[in-house]
């Protein structure tokens, strides 16, 4: 009895075993099938299945508005079923283990550069639909451009990163004119903590945040930012030559004075809070925040600090680029509805009332007159038009920028490391870039 | 004849039993591992369909790496400091609540329930403990110790990671002791108390000789989680501030899926598994030394 009892327990898992992986065969072999595809969508159709369209959204800004756009999208197209993944944290492992596993979202984001480059070799070439590319400010398609004219992904919005100031605790204090050299700036720290307002709230534990400060004084505006990434990683200009690097430490040592003890340890939700409450002047962030703003201080009204990085208005950066690019994965099985799915999300009116309601962004695609309604982005629209912003760098280097120089950045506010150590660590971060 | 054949049979049950969990043992542990191995040779990026060869090159990178031996460094401090610490406290702490007692059930839970505390939820509570918590004493008492930056120093934030860790875990330790104590034989200790050892002498040279295998058994399993150090790290300072809280497995972490250096990122876990075997065989000799028969 016992001996019956054991060999069928034994069956049974060896069973359960074998079962799974049946499972998994069986799963396997519509993809492998790839020659009868288009009738077996066809077909598919026919049968009244659906189609399932695998959507990767990286940045999950403004969900329940896209959920929307989606929904439309899904009732212009009988028969489709968008499977669509929201992750804010940690959504380039994410994506990276998705493509590992075999399964590849259809369309899926990445940050323009660096980020999206590691995919170009899965992504759809658009170069030749003229009808949708020009339906995209020319700029915006640069970003994904390769030397031989191809192009990788399709632009969602622009977003733009300055110093951001609560304007009515500029009021508050008096201050009227916005500084146009570091030294003026700390200027008007002294006058808003003479106010009784802590000047400079910079979200010193993040990283990226402290990076991308640091790019608007690498910014050389005779070069945009990809010439002077180039120049800097050929070793044609050192960080000696940069117009206004040193002004950068003036800044910093601002921060050291006015952000108090605790600026290291503040990540950027306490940071944008005390800002949107006026417990704060200023921190340097983009435009992506403007709906957090509105949420933590709803009456608050923000506008943008030009970077004072030199000694005259025309010096002051800010800097705009398009935040995300949509990728289209090109063995996808369904490659047209993917490509139909891209071209709906950013160029309908249903998408842009996503990115400009939704969002609070500028949607980077020309055929909707939907503009983002909040005072960031309006704020940036009108920097944009006047032609006085710059690209960005951070995203164009590699996506080791912000845990690189970030710990330097943090290192010299702390301290622990001396101008000459920060610069020569972001030196040879520039010349080790591939 | 007999016995051997009965031996032989036992033999075959034995290995049908763990066969399917072996299968899936070899599927989601061991075969990965040998993948691994194989990709550190190479030179991917996580992503691509292509990888080159480079041999041992990765293996050499790894020891010019300052930051991998920076991280390395931080870990086995750390190891260090959370091993004896967490060993002492939740030792201690059984000893007191070991009895069966309404007192000691209570306080077995208060120390067990952090233990069970999702990690999301625990850094939620440290965040609001060293952000409201400590500046409304700090306004109430005006110590400047509750005004310290205490994520924003390297220092600090050593010990407030230790602080973290040990608190979660003390209960999980404490269980394991409470364990141990229990099956040492009462007689043994009531005899000790005849021939008139003292309280100190009782625990040094009776309890704590049988207590060996529950204590090897902490002292392994905490250094295991010290050198696996990653969630808290990942989701409390994400190795600042300066870098100075990385650990190993969050520099791996950074290097396969940050940087994309998959093949360096496995060349370092590789060379780590390799320390980690090294410090866990010196433990497992040093145990069959201490063990004493009852």
């Amino acid at each position: 009895m016992k001996k019956m009892t054991a060999m069928l327990m034994v069956a049974s898992l060896t069973a359960a075993a074998l079962c799974s992986c049946g499972q998994k065969t069986e799963k396997e072999t519509p993809a492998g099938a790839e020659t009868s595809k288009e009738t077996q969508k066809a077909e598919e159709k026919k049968d009244g299945q659906e189609v399932t369209l695998k959507v990767y959204d990286s940045m999950a800004y403004g969900v329940e508005a896209y959920d929307e756009v989606i929904k439309k999208f899904e009732e212009n197209h009988p028969g489709v079923k968008v499977e669509i993944q929201h992750a804010a944290n940690d959504s380039n492992t994410l994506l990276q283990s998705r493509f590992n596993s075999g399964d590849i979202p259809d369309v899926f984001l990445n940050e323009p550069g660096a980020g999206a480059q590691l995919y170009y070799e899965y992504s759809y070439d658009w170069s030749k639909d003229t009808e949708t590319l020009g339906k995209f400010k020319e700029d915006a398609l640069d970003l994904t451009k390769t030397e031989d004219g191809a192009i990788y992904g399709l632009p969602w919005t622009y977003e733009t990163m300055a110093l951001i100031y609560n304007k009515d605790v500029f009021d508050k204090a008096g201050i009227t004119t916005l500084p146009n050299s570091v030294e003026e700036l700390g200027e008007i720290c002294k006058k808003l903590q003479d106010s009784g307002v802590k000047p400079l709230a910079i979200a010193g534990k993040e990283k990226w945040a402290l990076g991308q400060m640091a790019t608007h004084f690498i910014m050389d505006k005779s070069l945009d930012a990809a010439g002077t990434v180039k120049a800097l990683k050929s070793g044609e200009k050192s960080f000696k030559d940069l117009p206004h690097w040193d002004n950068f430490f003036k800044l910093l040592d601002l921060v050291k004075e006015y952000d108090g003890d605790k600026a290291v340890e503040t990540g950027w939700e306490p940071a944008e809070n005390a800002v949107a409450t006026g417990e704060a002047a200023m921190l340097h962030m983009g435009d992506w925040a403007q709906a957090n703003f509105t949420k933590m201080g709803p009456d608050t009204k923000l506008a943008f600090l030009p970077v004072p990085v030199g000694s005259s208005e025309a010096d002051n950066t800010i800097l705009s680029s398009v935040g995300w690019v949509f990728q289209v994965y090109k063995d996808s099985p369904n490659l047209d509805l993917a490509k139909e799915y891209c071209e709906y999300v950013l160029c309908s009116e249903e998408g842009a009332k996503w990115m400009t309601e939704g969002v609070d962004a500028v949607p980077a695609s020309t055929t909707s007159d939907l503009q983002p309604s909040g005072d960031l982005p309006q704020d940036a629209q009108k920097y944009i038009k006047a032609g006085k912003t710059n690209g960005w760098i951070h995203t164009i280097c590699d996506t080791t920028y912000s845990d690189t120089v970030g710990p330097l950045i943090q290192g010299y506010i702390l301290g622990e490391y001396t101008k000459e150590e920060v610069t020569q660590g972001f030196e040879d971060y520039f010349k080790n870039l591939q | 004849m007999g016995s051997i054949h009965r031996g032989k049979k036992q033999y075959l049950y034995f290995i049908l039993f763990v066969l399917p969990a072996l299968f899936f043992v070899l599927l989601a542990t061991d075969i990965p591992f040998v993948l691994n191995m194989v990709y550190s040779l190479f030179e991917w990026n996580g992503i691509s369909k292509s990888a080159t060869f480079v041999g041992l090159q990765n293996f050499a990178k790894v020891f010019h790496d300052k930051l991998f031996w920076k991280s390395f460094l931080f870990t086995m401090r750390y190891t260090v400091y959370y091993v004896v610490l967490v060993n002492i406290l939740s030792l201690f702490v059984a000893l007191q609540l070991w009895k069966n007692t309404f007192a000691s059930k209570v306080g077995r839970t208060l120390y067990y329930v952090p233990h069970i505390i999702s990690l999301t939820a625990i850094s939620l509570v440290w965040q609001f403990i060293l952000g409201p918590i400590f500046s409304g004493f700090y306004d109430i008492t005006g110590m400047p110790f509750f005004h310290y930056s205490w994520l924003g120093r390297p220092k600090l934030t050593f010990i407030i990671i230790l602080v973290m860790t040990i608190w979660q875990n003390i209960g999980f330790y404490m269980v394991n002791y409470i364990a141990g104590i229990i099956t040492i034989p009462r007689e043994l200790v009531e005899a000790a108390v005849i021939d008139g050892a003292n309280s100190k002498q009782c625990f040094m040279k009776v309890m704590l000789p049988l207590m060996v295998p529950s204590l090897s058994i902490c002292i392994l399993l905490s250094m295991m989680f010290g050198l696996k150090l990653f969630d808290i790290i990942m989701v409390f300072t994400q190795g600042g501030p300066v870098n100075s809280t990385i650990s190993v497995s969050f520099n791996i972490y950074k290097e396969a899926f940050s940087a994309n250096h998959y093949g360096l990122a496995t060349a370092k876990s590789l060379f780590f598994v390799a320390v980690v075997l090294c410090i866990t065989g010196v433990l497992f000799q040093l145990r069959k030394k201490w063990e004493v028969e009852m």
